[in-house]
């Protein structure tokens, strides 16, 4: 190769590319996986792995055994950070939701799925402490547990909910309650208020549940409870190893 | 029970704290005891039996702390009156304490700034360290570099590069810059305006911004408003406000002390040049 | 109109109270006076406007192309189109994919069938001219008085065309009325613990969560979730309340299919 970058200055001939020495994997050791069996759902948190975000979650979400039902998604938050335009007294909130790999959700659903969330965060997030500020949410589906062509979006969605919560409370933004979501069957509700009130129903498909809404929202609380209290253990965890 | 005597504990978001009034009987008198939502916690309404209760509840992660309020009391003359009909014996010894409650982050606890991470956005009355970035002869303008004694998030709120679609206004990570320059390279600050009236308190329309200010200096102001949709209204109309650092010659020469209140000095040339300076101690 | 704090809070209050005091004197579960017109686009196959009595008014419009079944997977596409809103915005494409999985999936593909290989494509094209409040209700109404007009042409040739190649031909004039049932989408508005029918857009701005149902084949059916109508007000609601709004449509919709029914 005789070709020269001109464009670029390269440097002295006989430069040596820089070699980091290798990091110490003193954090997988510190951090044992977290495992909780129930009905052989098992869920992994780890907060604050992207640098440049104000906080930051990392879920995994395992059903069964096998890796295949395997739900990974990031998410961080960034802001509170100046907007522009008219004054407002509070912030506005933003979510954008992304598959990182194959795209198989149609963009439509994308938008449901963040209007949904949104809305749910909206009720949750105390919007007043932060005037004349965006907060910006940004969710990655790293894997995607959709094996078929049918979407099956409620555990993703509910993934979604339990991943913001974790990223709000990483990077220090007030929350009025620690919000998570429960599934059964094709449904998804968001509590807050441990479980007295709901802030987000979701029930796309129909199912056997047909109008029983309140036996269906019972059902989800189970769940939520669940996943609920595995986010409120990692939260104290981290928080006092963190001293 | 009292809650502000309880040992410190870990909340999470969402968890109760205490009620917003509390009533405390000693063996002869009683006290009403006022909890304050401080940074980190909120009033939230709950449904108990079919009542409606006020309570403080977390809404970050943390640990709870109670500081009192020293406030002189009431008047015994007023309570007096608004409770008549409530036996002499009991308004005489009833008094009100305030207790602030707040959840701090401990990882800022014991630091030399306050704990209020990610909660620093200027507010009415709090002092902030701004760089000017425009004059002109009725204002300058300035961008919104801290909040004083308070921490900035790790993206230093200016934005996100993260991999989805960038919201509007969105950019870079300020993680890996330093806050001034992400700040003034991206245009991401809050910013701010200094009118020409809140330069300083006496002789208000005989303020020359070119006097006062030039672009670069770094100034220490007070926000005395919210303002609109896109700048912040600061004065510098205090001793301790004003420019704190300066370079002489527009930038180009080295660093500049006060002398006096409006003249500050570069100490290799001898030069002086006017600005509107903050008493330094 | 955009509200002050105050006004807002003082409706809230009203909304909120037992029972509840709406701005235009309504029932929790009165609908606003619509206006239906249908059949009046010549150049396409079903056509409405349904005009609100605050001003919303929306055109929907169902044209039919003749696809092989067996490529095209989709029978029906929606096209929605907001006036004042940019299309690519969360708020109009949310709508218009909550409708088209909904008519896609709740109509019966049968009745498009024209013969063994061919069936009608159905394009709903809706245009909503000018919107206060949420437009998800009227457009269902719209839709679904605009599906309920949709002519299509009679097949004259056999509809058993599976061994021979020949395209379906069609009478020259006569037209055969579509006949499908037709899901509706009713949104609502929870104040409090009440439960409000067809919110305007002042009862939007203070609700504190909104509920979309659907109702299909005479039942509640999927997808029911909830709505932010505003951001200020939005907050947690009980579960009974979401009950509740759904018997609400049980005893509303009845009445509301058999008004659209009389046009």
């Amino acid at each position: 190769m005789n070709i020269t970058d001109r464009r670029r200055i390269l440097g002295p001939s006989n430069a040596k590319p820089l070699v980091f020495e290798r990091l110490e994997s003193s954090e997988q050791a510190a951090q044992p996986p977290q495992e909780k069996n129930n009905e052989n759902e098992s869920m992994y948190i780890k907060n604050g792995l992207v640098s440049n975000a104000n906080g930051s979650s990392y879920l995994e979400l395992k059903r069964g055994e096998s890796s295949e039902q395997c739900t990974i998604l990031l998410s961080s938050v960034y802001g509170p950070r100046p907007s522009r335009g008219a004054f407002s007294s509070k912030a506005s909130l933003s979510v954008q939701f992304k598959e990182v790999t194959i795209e198989k959700i149609p963009s439509g659903e994308l938008k449901e799925i963040c209007n949904f969330l949104s809305n749910i965060f909206s009720a949750v997030i105390n919007l007043e402490r932060y005037p004349k500020s965006g907060i910006d949410i940004f969710l990655s589906l790293i894997k995607n547990p959709i094996t078929s062509d049918e979407a099956n979006l409620e555990p993703i969605i509910a993934a979604c909910v339990n991943g913001i919560t974790l990223a709000l409370a990483d990077a220090g933004i007030e929350i009025f309650d620690t919000v998570s979501a429960g599934t059964y069957k094709r449904n998804v509700v968001a509590f807050s208020k441990n479980g007295t009130e709901v802030v987000g129903l979701w029930k796309d498909k129909e199912d056997d549940t047909a109008n029983d809404i309140l036996s269906v929202i019972e059902n989800c609380r189970g769940n939520y409870l669940q996943n609920r209290k595995g986010i409120i253990e990692y939260l104290i965890r981290s928080k006092n190893a963190d001293i | 029970m009292v809650y502000y005597a309880q040992s410190t504990h870990s909340a999470y978001p969402g968890q109760l704290i205490c009620p917003v009034y509390e009533l405390e009987k000693g063996t002869d008198s009683q006290q009403v005891i006022r909890y304050i939502a401080g940074a980190g916690v909120a009033e939230q309404d709950y449904e108990l039996n079919g009542q409606k209760i006020i309570a403080l509840a977390a809404t970050v992660v943390g640990e709870v702390k109670f500081d009192e309020e020293l406030k002189e009391m009431v008047p015994s003359g007023e309570v007096a009156e608004s409770n008549e009909n409530e036996e002499e014996e009991t308004v005489s010894t009833e008094e009100e304490r305030h207790f602030i409650v707040s959840v701090t982050d401990k990882r800022q606890d014991g630091q030399a700034v306050t704990a209020d991470f990610a909660n620093n956005l200027p507010r009415e009355g709090d002092i902030v360290l701004a760089r000017v970035t425009r004059i002109s002869q009725q204002r300058a303008n300035v961008e919104i570099l801290a909040v004083e004694n308070k921490t900035t998030p790790v993206d230093s709120g200016v934005g996100s590069n993260g991999a989805g679609i960038v919201a509007a206004g969105g950019g870079s990570g300020g993680a890996t810059f330093s806050v001034s320059q992400a700040s003034s390279d991206l245009g991401e600050t809050f910013r701010g305006l200094i009118s020409s009236r809140d330069v300083r308190a006496t002789d208000r329309d005989k303020v020359k911004i070119i006097d006062s200010f030039r672009p670069g200096d770094i100034v220490r102001a007070q926000v005395i408003s919210l303002g609109d949709g896109s700048n912040y209204h600061l004065s510098t109309a205090r001793n301790d406000l004003g420019v704190v650092f300066a370079k002489a010659c527009n930038g180009a020469g080295g660093m500049m002390y006060a002398i006096d209140w409006k003249t500050m000095v570069a100490p290799s040339t001898g030069f002086t040049e006017a600005r509107k300076c903050a008493k330094p101690f | 109109m955009v509200l002050s704090v105050t006004e807002k809070s003082y409706l809230h209050e009203s909304l909120a109270s037992v029972p509840p005091a709406r701005p235009d004197g309504r029932k929790a579960d009165q609908f606003r006076p619509i206006e239906v017109f249908t059949d009046f686009l010549p150049a396409s196959n079903g056509s409405s406007k349904v005009v609100a009595s605050d001003g919303t008014e929306c055109l929907v419009s169902v044209k039919c192309k003749v696809v092989d079944h067996a490529v095209e997977e989709d029978l029906v596409v929606v096209d929605v189109d907001i006036a004042g809103h940019r299309d690519d915005s969360g708020f109009v494409q949310g709508i218009a994919s909550t409708l088209s999985k909904v008519l896609s999936t709740q109509l019966d593909r049968s009745c498009l069938r024209l013969t063994k290989k061919y069936s009608f494509k159905l394009y709903i094209d809706v245009l909503v001219l000018s919107s206060f409040s949420h437009p998800l209700t009227l457009i269902s109404f719209a839709v679904y008085s605009a599906l309920n007009s949709t002519q299509l042409p009679k097949l004259i040739s056999s509809d058993d065309d599976l061994d021979v190649a020949e395209l379906p031909t069609f009478h020259d004039y006569d037209f055969v009325k579509l006949n499908v049932s037709v899901p509706l989408l009713f949104t609502l508005a929870i104040c409090g613990k009440n439960v409000l029918v067809d919110p305007a857009s002042n009862e939007s701005d203070v609700a504190n969560n909104g509920i979309l149902v659907t109702w299909n084949n005479g039942k509640a059916t999927a997808p029911i979730r909830t709505l932010g109508l505003n951001e200020d007000y939005v907050s947690g609601v009980s579960p009974q309340s979401l009950q509740d709004s759904i018997k609400m449509i049980e005893q509303v919709a009845p009445e509301v299919l058999q008004a659209l029914g009389g046009i």
